[in-house]
């Protein structure tokens, strides 16, 4: 009688995926949405082409023909928008990547108690103190206008951030604790990191990819903005708003919108994503 | 971002282990001591990183700064300039001496001595800044308290969507919206074209708000806080989801102590009860200020490029896209002396406000 | 005094709402000392935060009464909550380092508690505070006034907890296992100066403990609970000689039986 205080009071019986979506909603609502603009940016079929101006339609309200109107080379918007997740999101999953793997790098190295790891990390606070944005946009801009140099604009920004989280992890995995407890308990060494320890070490790895994601897609469309990483006539939202930016004091609202809204619905999602990913870490 | 809320929590309370009649004043001095001994040291590093930019070029420097089409002689002279024909460790050297005598060179392409420059447009910067981080760290604290109070609650859940909203604009994005809402359609704000309208003609004070507040000028204040109204706000309300993340999260976790639990069992007033409960959580606040100051320095300039508010950022943002050497660097160290400097004062402010802090 | 029936209060969780205490029901009655006992996680902590409304946000009691001086605490207005609290009930805290203020004064923190159910100048509250430090054996009460809790030992803080959930002079008194975070030294002592002070005269207390040996020495009635249920309850001699439920004859097994502890004292009554 006194077990079932314990029991939930409503048991749910719905379908599993139903329940694993209201478990967890910002897994599959973030991840869904970012799917979906991966998937509509290389695969849906576009209205126009995204790279060739129409000078006969310039500036266009946007309409039947042209949802989302037309920007002042007579771009369609909504084909430049959808298309423009081709660069920015990979060059931001990419960006994401190569920054995982430099704190792997540099981070499981660092993971002891030295004196010469501590004072790394040291160093590493005082290069964080500095304006980080304009460091790499200056790094970018010193090495010349190319798309990879937006990876390292964007590793320098978040890389230190991984150092400093997988030497953590390192660190207490070193410690040995987890691995006393589990060999006093009988189970192999083996068994428990890879059972225990490595999946909410790689969980709250994912949690810092996807707020890297999101940090890099602000990066991107910032540097794009101000015309780095840029090869007209390729559509990136930062490229794209700034193109609008001009129009929007005398009205024309639309050029800049609506990359705007997809980089707002970008980052958004992997925010919500990363979210959901650090509630499964803390556990219900 | 999440190392500050550590470095709070250890420098938290320390309550397992009581020490009595212990002197606190003593590991508070040393502290502080070690704290300014730090100083020296980032400031060594802060000027190596500047100096270092310069080998990030690829190629040769001066071509890429003048472009292909240099002659030989220009593309000398710039070599002379940056010091390229002598050694690194000449230059290296060079370069401290200059610094230290408080020489940051000159303009490649303005001939303007960077120091010059800074001193006419970093009152700018500083005056959207410190707004900008006042909206910020209002709204912010007003989001995350909120949300924290009404822990699991719709209130928070509210606050978390706002948050995680605000955290999702791009500032400059956000300043476009507002300069369509407000300037296209509305109306209510001025033309996005600088800080005052251009027949005011040049302005009397460098800190133009703070210099019209302190002499009484009413009409060049009201003119100059409707033009900096969009901006500070687009970049107060983006950045103040740093302080509602933060504030609900420490928060959060101080209205859940037993010491929070024994005020209330007392019978303390819920208004007294939140008030305690901030103040234990306010040097996590108040680290994170430190943190988007010498973020927002930099961060700062694309929304000053839009409002073309002749700001420090848009000056650097202006010298890095014409690869203008001696600007960046003046830029990084200037910037990061700033933030060395209030990361200092900030910390010596926790250390004086917790009697708790020792500091091991 | 206080009256507690029915008491049931859920926590939300992910998993659904769980009940953490189900239909408590038991009364303490004036000037009497009343032991609630049981293991971890059987909802002794969740019954007094129940009562007192201190439950976490995701926490809510969803039946029951808790009648306290003509009034059901359970759905009494915030403000009449607030006048019971400190006021009419003094509630003293398991680890007296988390319930005080770090960063406060000793002397503001008492004038705060003061402050909160009456208006008095600042010369008045620190008479009262000097009074109320005396009556539980703080040496040199000024200066704790003057200091902060970090500087103070264990029994010493836990001793101003008593003193500031004593200073309205409260008719009930609740402590939440008020000595498991402080040294066995001082133990007995924190616990005869709760006795002490609610000795003689209509006080009474409900002290909640995993402690059987603590209730048969404190206590006059206990109340046994398991898995947010009370299994059994009465005066504590009939309890403790003759247990009713086998979870009680379980929990009295369990006490080590060395001559020197409290619950030898327990078989000597048996």
């Amino acid at each position: 009688m006194s077990e079932t205080t314990k029991v939930p009071v409503r048991p749910s019986a719905a379908h599993p995926v139903w329940r694993a979506l209201r478990s967890n909603p910002g897994i599959s609502i973030g991840g869904g949405l970012l799917l979906l603009m991966l998937l509509a940016a290389f695969f849906a079929p576009l209205p126009y082409d995204p790279v060739t101006p129409d000078p006969a339609n310039v500036l266009q309200a946007p309409s039947g023909s042209h949802v989302f109107g037309t920007d002042a080379n007579g771009f369609d918007v909504f084909s430049r928008v959808v298309a423009a997740g081709r660069s920015d999101l990979v060059l931001a999953l990419l960006g994401t990547l190569v920054s995982l793997v430099v704190g792997l790098l540099i981070g499981l190295p660092l993971s002891t108690k030295s004196r010469y790891s501590e004072g790394f990390m040291r160093a590493l606070d005082a290069f964080q103190s500095f304006p980080l944005i304009v460091l790499s946009v200056t790094i970018v801009s010193l090495t010349g206008n190319a798309i990879q140099n937006i990876i390292y604009a964007i590793v320098i920004i978040n890389g230190p951030r991984f150092i400093r989280l997988i030497r953590g992890e390192a660190l207490a995995i070193r410690d040995g604790r987890f691995i006393e407890a589990a060999v006093a308990t009988g189970a192999r060494p083996r068994r428990i990191v890879f059972r225990h320890i490595m999946p909410n070490v790689v969980d709250v790895c994912l949690v810092q990819c996807s707020l890297t994601a999101a940090n890099a897609v602000i990066v991107i469309a910032a540097l794009n903005f101000l015309g780095i990483g840029v090869s007209p006539p390729d559509p990136t939202w930062g490229s794209m708003v700034q193109v609008g930016a001009q129009g929007i004091s005398t009205g024309q609202w639309w050029v800049a919108i609506w990359p705007g809204v997809a980089i707002f619905l970008a980052i958004a999602s992997l925010n919500v994503l990363a979210g959901g990913i650090q509630r499964r870490v803390e556990g219900s | 971002m999440s190392d500050v809320a550590t470095k709070a929590e250890v420098s938290g309370p320390g309550l397992g282990t009581p020490r009595r009649g212990e002197r606190r004043r003593r590991p508070i001095l040393r502290y502080a001591l070690r704290r300014i001994v730090i100083v020296p040291i980032s400031l060594f590093v802060l000027g190596s990183v500047s100096f270092v930019l310069v080998l990030f070029i690829p190629g040769d420097p001066a071509v890429t700064i003048l472009g292909d089409f240099a002659t030989p002689e220009q593309v000398a002279l710039v070599n002379q300039q940056l010091g390229l024909d002598k050694p690194l460790w000449d230059r290296y050297l060079s370069f401290w001496g200059n610094l230290l005598r408080g020489d940051l060179g000159t303009s490649f392409f303005t001939n303007e001595p960077v120091l010059h420059d800074i001193a006419r447009f970093l009152p700018n910067t500083l005056e959207l800044v410190v707004l900008a981080l006042l909206v910020a760290v209002g709204l912010g604290l007003v989001i995350g308290v909120v949300g924290a109070y009404f822990a699991r609650r719709w209130p928070d859940r509210v606050m978390t969507g706002l948050t995680s909203a605000l955290q999702s604009v791009p500032d400059f994005f956000l300043a476009l919206v507002g300069i369509y809402l407000f300037f296209f359609v509305l109306g209510w704000a001025p033309a996005p074209i600088g800080r005052l309208p251009i027949e005011a003609g040049a302005p009397e004070h460098s800190f133009l708000i703070f210099g019209s507040l302190f002499s009484g000028d009413w009409t060049t204040l009201g003119s100059a806080l409707s033009h900096a109204a969009l901006p500070v706000l687009s970049l107060g309300l983006v950045y103040s989801s740093y302080f509602a993340k933060t504030a609900r999260g420490s928060m959060g976790t101080a209205l859940t102590t037993p010491q929070v639990e024994f005020a209330r069992a007392c019978g303390l007033r819920e208004r007294t009860v939140v008030r305690y409960a901030f103040l234990a959580s306010r040097t996590t606040v108040i680290t994170y200020v430190a943190i988007l100051f010498g973020s927002l320095l930099g961060g700062a300039s694309i929304v000053e490029r839009v409002f073309n508010w002749r700001g420090m950022g848009q000056w650097a943002l202006d010298g890095v896209l014409k690869v203008d050497v001696p600007i960046i660097q003046g830029f990084v160290v200037v910037a990061g002396l700033m933030t060395l400097t209030l990361f200092l004062v900030l910390d010596l402010v926790v250390l004086a406000l917790d009697p708790r802090v020792s500091y091991e | 005094m206080l009256t507690v029936s029915g008491l049931t209060t859920e926590f939300r969780t992910r998993k659904g709402p769980v009940r953490a205490i189900d239909g408590i029901g038991f009364e303490v009655p004036t000037g009497v000392a009343v032991g609630v006992v049981g293991e971890t996680g059987s909802g002794k902590s969740v019954t007094i935060r129940s009562v007192l409304g201190l439950l976490p946000g995701y926490g809510r009691v969803i039946g029951g009464r808790a009648e306290f001086e003509g009034h059901d605490l359970i759905t009494a207005s915030r403000k009449r909550l607030r006048h019971v609290r400190g006021n009419r009930i003094g509630f003293v805290a398991q680890n007296p380092f988390g319930a005080l203020n770090p960063v406060l004064r000793i002397e503001k923190q008492f004038a705060n508690v003061v402050r909160a159910h009456r208006r008095m100048g600042r010369a008045e509250v620190r008479d009262l505070a000097l009074r109320r430090l005396e009556s539980v054996q703080v040496p040199s009460p000024e200066r704790v006034l003057r200091g902060y809790a970090h500087e103070l030992s264990g029994g010493m803080a836990q001793r101003v907890v008593i003193a500031l959930a004593m200073l309205h002079d409260p008719p009930l008194v609740i402590a939440d296992e008020p000595t498991t975070a402080l040294d066995v030294t001082v133990q007995r002592q924190i616990l005869d100066l709760i006795a002490a002070q609610v000795a003689g005269g209509d006080r009474s207390l409900l002290l909640v403990t995993h402690d059987l040996g603590v209730v048969a020495q404190y206590c006059a009635r206990v109340v046994v609970m398991r898995s947010g249920e009370v299994v059994e309850q009465g005066a504590v001699a009939d309890v403790f000689t003759d247990p009713q439920h086998p979870y009680t004859r379980k929990l009295l097994a369990a006490v080590p039986p060395a001559p020197w502890s409290a619950s030898a004292r327990v078989e000597v009554t048996r």
